[in-house]
């Protein structure tokens, strides 16, 4: 088998992963030009509003878009019982929590521009991702063989609290 | 002072193990129970060893309101205990709301499995 027919066929045979976005939309190119151009667009004098908020527009809508399959992908989660397929798109789920919050970050710093919309969509985006992760995460690994290199931790919070509990009841 | 669900704070008293090594590590307040008879807090404890398991919740910088200071941090999210206000030392940090609500979400579903 070449290369290509192998490549190929491992397209066909694995046409998607637990991954929200899109290659086609510009979206990065959205997010960046925004986080850019809102420090200092109210110093330009060109009337290039309706430009940018096209650019807003087409941002909330990608954004929707990726809400809606962030949903989908929540919903069959719970299907996924083969544990190397979890293994498997755990990768795909963690790179895409840590891609979206580069670009929640990047929102985040220009203060969602001033768009409600934009602020509550990417906050429930992010939300949805982290719990895609987690439950990827909880299904991939097995419980920690080496838990007790955390002895000491787990010793440090049984201690804190007993003593807690002491001087409730002393009260 | 009253502290408030996402502050990250360092106990006063360093835990004494039977070692007689002292432990200092930095816990995010998960919940205050408060209008009791003293502030009583639940935290999730800090370490810098990451284990990449589970268990385990990565921090990034950005995920607070102020840096870390640190490169690689994660929540043991099955560490959690009790503490009142008094073993409080100082506020160092505060977890702003999404990351703070999905780690909350995480201990919910994997640790205590609460639906």
């Amino acid at each position: 088998m070449t290369y290509n027919h192998y490549n190929l066929q491992m397209t066909i045979t694995h046409p998607y992963h637990l991954d929200p976005f899109y290659s086609n939309r510009l979206f990065s190119f959205k997010v960046i030009f925004l986080n850019i151009t809102s420090r200092f667009w109210k110093y330009i004098s060109l009337n290039l509003n309706s430009f940018r908020v096209g650019i807003i527009s087409g941002l909330y809508k990608d954004l929707g878009k990726m809400f809606l399959m962030v949903e989908g992908l929540k919903g069959i989660l719970n299907s996924i019982e083969d544990l190397s397929i979890a293994k498997e798109e755990y990768i795909y789920a963690e790179k895409a929590l840590i891609k979206f919050r580069k670009y929640y970050y990047l929102l985040e710093d220009v203060d969602f521009l001033n768009h409600e919309g934009i602020k509550d969509i990417s906050s429930k985006i992010l939300l949805g991702l982290y719990e895609i992760e987690s439950k990827l995460k909880f299904l991939s690994f097995d419980n920690p063989k080496d838990i007790d290199s955390d002895k000491e931790l787990r010793q440090a919070s049984s201690l804190i609290s007993i003593n807690t509990m002491n001087n409730l009841h002393a009260i | 002072m009253p502290y408030s669900q996402g502050d990250l704070i360092l106990l006063k008293n360093p835990v004494k193990l039977p070692g007689g090594a002292e432990l200092k590590h930095p816990v995010l307040i998960i919940n205050s129970k408060r209008g009791g008879y003293e502030q009583y807090y639940t935290g999730v404890m800090m370490t810098g060893t990451p284990k990449n398991d589970r268990y385990s919740f990565k921090c990034e910088n950005q995920m607070f309101t102020s840096p870390l200071g640190k490169e690689s941090c994660e929540f043991r999210t099955y560490l959690i205990f009790g503490f009142n206000e008094d073993d409080i030392s100082v506020l160092k940090n505060t977890m702003k709301k999404p990351h703070l609500i999905a780690l909350i979400n995480q201990i919910k579903d994997y640790i205590f499995n609460i639906d």
